[in-house]
């Protein structure tokens, strides 16, 4: 395959994949394209070998992750667009449900981030992912275990909020 | 909101069109050279420029605070410059900078490795830099290091500052000092202005947090009613000091642990959910603020008596009144952990309402003595810093110290740790066990029973592993119900059982029978079954001592030409208590952006027995320290399949 049918053959198949993990780890859709196209070019510069989609698909998470571990470090973060402005470049539209969630999401450590998205969304084992992110599966496991407890009390802090706006209205 | 939500929210995350035939065109050409990070959607750093340079530079200075001599006894302007070096900023008074450049600060403390942020301190408010550049900017010691730099094995404290020119620096805890404005990156070495320096400078600008939302309302509303009126009284200073033999450890959780030193000052060590143990941010604070923290977790102490002991030097205390203050110190903790004999098997189970009292009476009725010998690490339970067994042990993993009691009567005790871990009380399990030993007859080979139930946010489980080639059972039980809601008041988080004891955690019986499925993927409770190792940590001194051997072994592992050429070690990641070894974790960067970590295992002489690159999953192979030649001669391992092959020796 040529490298850059390999490239582009490999966004067609994961590129919203990709797009979703780097999302559910900084939680702004901006940014999350951005380290999309980050990871596409880098396959298309590098043009590892792979044996088959699987392989490709975790070299892919792997490589999402790491950049999102460094985006977030990154002093880019710091320069991101105005949140309306993003809103209006998402493929999607965001109801208040939507926003909610993505607020809780950009709040939610990382580490905890993308153990839920590969768990809960992808429906990875956790043997799989700790094949993806290069941690233990025990690691995983409490990674997982923290994070849904994390984001189960920001959802109910969230909720709890909104029930305080409602009743204040 | 529910977990049905959150998927609904990913599927609407797709790529845009635009996005999409953005990515088609360049994807669709032929690769440009050696590849270089695209951005869009955010702002573009900066072009590189003498001016640019020469400000920033300046600027860092600025905000590390240590320009000012220097930049006052220079007199050259930016624009005569030619290289965009450090000492080019040498061009005005640092208070111009400060004049012209009004950067915006936001400070964060990073743990080492993962780049992963421990403290976010946030934006730092103008007089809090005023003040970082009032304390510091006597000293300008800066050197610039040529060549690749090792910031490895290190955290640091990193400073973004943005304004005309953005930029970022970072102080590393071994003495390095990176710069980097998004186009290059240098790196500098100070005497004086070092991480702990820094740290010191901005802790006092760590934001304050909820004990609540911590600690969960059992302590965390008392907390923060005595912290609130105390505020004037604390200082704030973030510290590496770890647990020391005059700290008395009052209370922990996973996240967080409040220790008293003998001075009467309040040491919290806390993680913000990032990991723990070398992050700490101390409170120095009043005696009275002492009293009433360990009145919070320690309500039916006598006060008096517990404040002048603590204020006591631990050392002069005979082994009667240290075992005294290590059961009131650590028997009334949620948390009780076990370790079985030989399996390196160890899970963490709070135990609610379960009175360790008559533990607390039988042991502080009994004389002990102090013991020379080493504490086994086998069949053993743990309570905060505080390990006993039932031959009558305790061992105190924050001094190292081991007491026997050896006129007491045995059976008393395990009779008392026996009704501790069977109560009575324990009905829903009881009622699972039922159910479960029930249905044991119709259960041949190893299976997992599987009871589920949905809090309306996830799933939970738990999981029955019988393992009939053992003759043994387990019973793994994850989050079970929602402690907080009143109408689902359980929360069993684990019990095994092992012959004669297990280990649990409830609140209130909630049985659900008609959710109990059997599931057949065994592989994952098992491998958690059998190969979890323990949660507990070493004793400083001998991790210390594990640590160095390591890393000697890293340095020269670094010569074996086979599989470690290009692999530069990042960092030490983790070190765990394993049985009658310990168990290590090293996070290395093999020349690609693809972190992967080692495992080792090593025996109490300190030999590495077993070497486990994890990401190839089945690679192993053992290392004899005692080998002459090749330091490190493999057995047993087993040709590298094509995937591995290409994530060992390509990192990809």
């Amino acid at each position: 395959m040529e490298n850059g049918s390999k490239a582009l053959y490999a966004f067609r198949k994961f590129g919203d994949t990709v797009l979703r993990v780097a999302y559910s780890c900084c939680g702004c859709y901006s940014e999350a394209e951005d380290i999309t196209q980050d990871v596409f070019l880098l396959l298309h510069s590098k043009n590892p070998d792979f044996n088959d989609d699987e392989h490709m698909k975790a070299w892919l998470l792997r490589v999402t992750i790491n950049k999102c571990k460094n985006y977030k470090r990154s002093f880019r973060v710091s320069h991101t667009q105005a949140l309306e402005t993003v809103e209006n470049s998402a493929s999607y539209h965001m109801d208040t449900s939507d926003i909610e969630i993505r607020e809780i999401l950009s709040a939610l450590p990382q580490k905890y981030s993308a153990v839920i998205y590969l768990y809960y969304y992808e429906g990875m084992t956790l043997k799989e992912i700790s094949k993806i992110l290069g941690k233990n599966v025990n690691t995983i496991s409490s990674l997982l275990r923290r994070g849904r407890e994390k984001l189960r009390l920001e959802m109910t802090e969230e909720t709890s909020t909104r029930r305080a706006t409602y009743e204040t209205e | 909101m529910k977990l049905n939500d959150l998927k609904k929210h990913y599927d609407k995350v797709t790529c845009s069109s635009d996005f999409k035939n953005r990515m088609e065109d360049l994807l669709s050409s032929e690769p440009d050279g050696e590849y270089a990070d695209s951005v869009s959607h955010v702002e573009q750093a900066p072009k590189f420029n003498i001016r640019n340079i020469a400000a920033i530079a300046a600027s860092a200075l600025i905000v590390l605070g240590i320009g000012g001599i220097w930049f006052s006894n220079l007199n050259v302007t930016p624009d005569t410059v030619e290289d965009p070096a450090y000492k080019e900023s040498e061009t005005t008074s640092y208070i111009d900078y400060l004049e012209l450049e009004p950067y915006s600060m936001d400070v964060c403390i990073m743990n080492a490795g993962e780049n992963e942020v421990l403290f976010d301190i946030g934006h730092l408010p103008a007089e809090a830099s005023i003040k970082i550049i009032s304390d510091m900017k006597d000293h300008s010691d800066w050197v610039e290091v040529e060549g690749e730099i090792a910031i490895s094995a290190t955290g640091s404290i990193n400073i973004s500052c943005t304004g005309k020119n953005s930029f970022e620096i970072s102080v590393y805890k071994n003495g390095f000092i990176e710069y980097n404005d998004g186009e290059e990156t240098k790196y500098y070495t100070s005497d004086y202005f070092d991480y702990y320096r820094v740290i010191s400078a901005v802790a006092p600008y760590i934001p304050y947090c909820s004990w609540s939302s911590m600690v969960g309302n059992r302590y965390g509303a008392a907390l923060d009613e005595v912290f609130a009126a105390h505020t004037n009284e604390i200082k704030r200073v973030y510290t590496q000091q770890v647990y020391s033999n005059n700290n008395i450890f009052i209370f922990n959780n996973d996240d967080f642990s409040f220790c008293i030193d003998c001075y009467g000052s309040i040491t919290v060590y806390y993680s913000s959910g990032y990991g723990f143990g070398t992050n700490t941010l101390y409170f120095e604070s009043s005696a009275e603020l002492f009293k009433e923290v360990e009145a919070v977790f320690v309500p039916e102490a006598d006060s008096t008596v517990e404040a002048s002991t603590a204020f006591t030097d631990a050392s002069a205390l005979d082994a009667n009144s240290e075992v005294k203050k290590l059961v009131r110190e650590n028997l009334n903790t949620d948390t009780i952990i076990y370790v079985s004999s030989g399996k390196q098997l160890s899970y963490s189970a709070d135990i609610f309402n379960v009175p360790l009292t008559e533990l607390s009476d039988f042991y502080i009725a009994n004389d002990w003595e102090k013991s020379e010998k080493e504490f086994s690490y086998k069949d053993f339970f743990a309570v905060g810093q505080l390990m006993f067994t039932r031959s009558g042990e305790i061992y105190s993993t924050n001094t190292g110290t081991l007491y026997v009691m050896p006129k007491a009567d045995l059976s008393i005790l395990s009779e008392i740790i026996d009704n501790i871990l069977l109560n009575d009380d324990i009905s829903y399990v009881k009622y699972l066990l039922a159910s479960w030993e029930n249905r044991v007859d119709y259960i041949s080979g190893n299976s997992i029973y599987t009871l589920s139930e949905d809090d309306g946010i996830f799933d939970y489980e738990c999981s029955y592993y019988l393992d009939n080639l053992n003759n043994e059972e387990y019973i793994y039980l994850d989050n079970i119900g929602d402690p907080q809601a009143s109408d689902v008041n359980r929360d069993i988080k684990f019990y095994m059982r092992n012959g004669k004891y297990g280990i649990l955690k409830y609140i209130e019986p909630s049985p659900h029978p008609e959710d109990m499925t059997v599931i057949e993927d065994l592989d994952g409770i098992k491998r958690y079954m059998t190969t979890g190792y323990a949660v507990m940590e070493s004793p400083e001194i001998e991790l210390n001592s594990i640590r160095s051997d390591i890393l000697g072994y890293l340095n020269e592992m670094n010569t074996y030409p086979e599989y470690f050429d290009n692999i530069e070690i990042k960092y030490v990641a983790d070190y765990e208590n394993l049985g009658a070894g310990y168990f290590c974790e090293f996070w290395y960067n093999n020349g690609y952006d693809v972190p992967s970590y080692i495992n080792f295992e090593i025996d109490e002489s300190g030999t590495v027995q077993q070497f486990t690159k994890s990401d190839s999953e089945y690679f192993l192979f053992k290392i004899s320290k005692d080998a002459n030649t090749d330091i490190y001669s493999m057995e047993n391992a087993p040709e590298l399949d094509n995937e591995l092959k290409t994530f060992v020796e390509e990192g990809e």
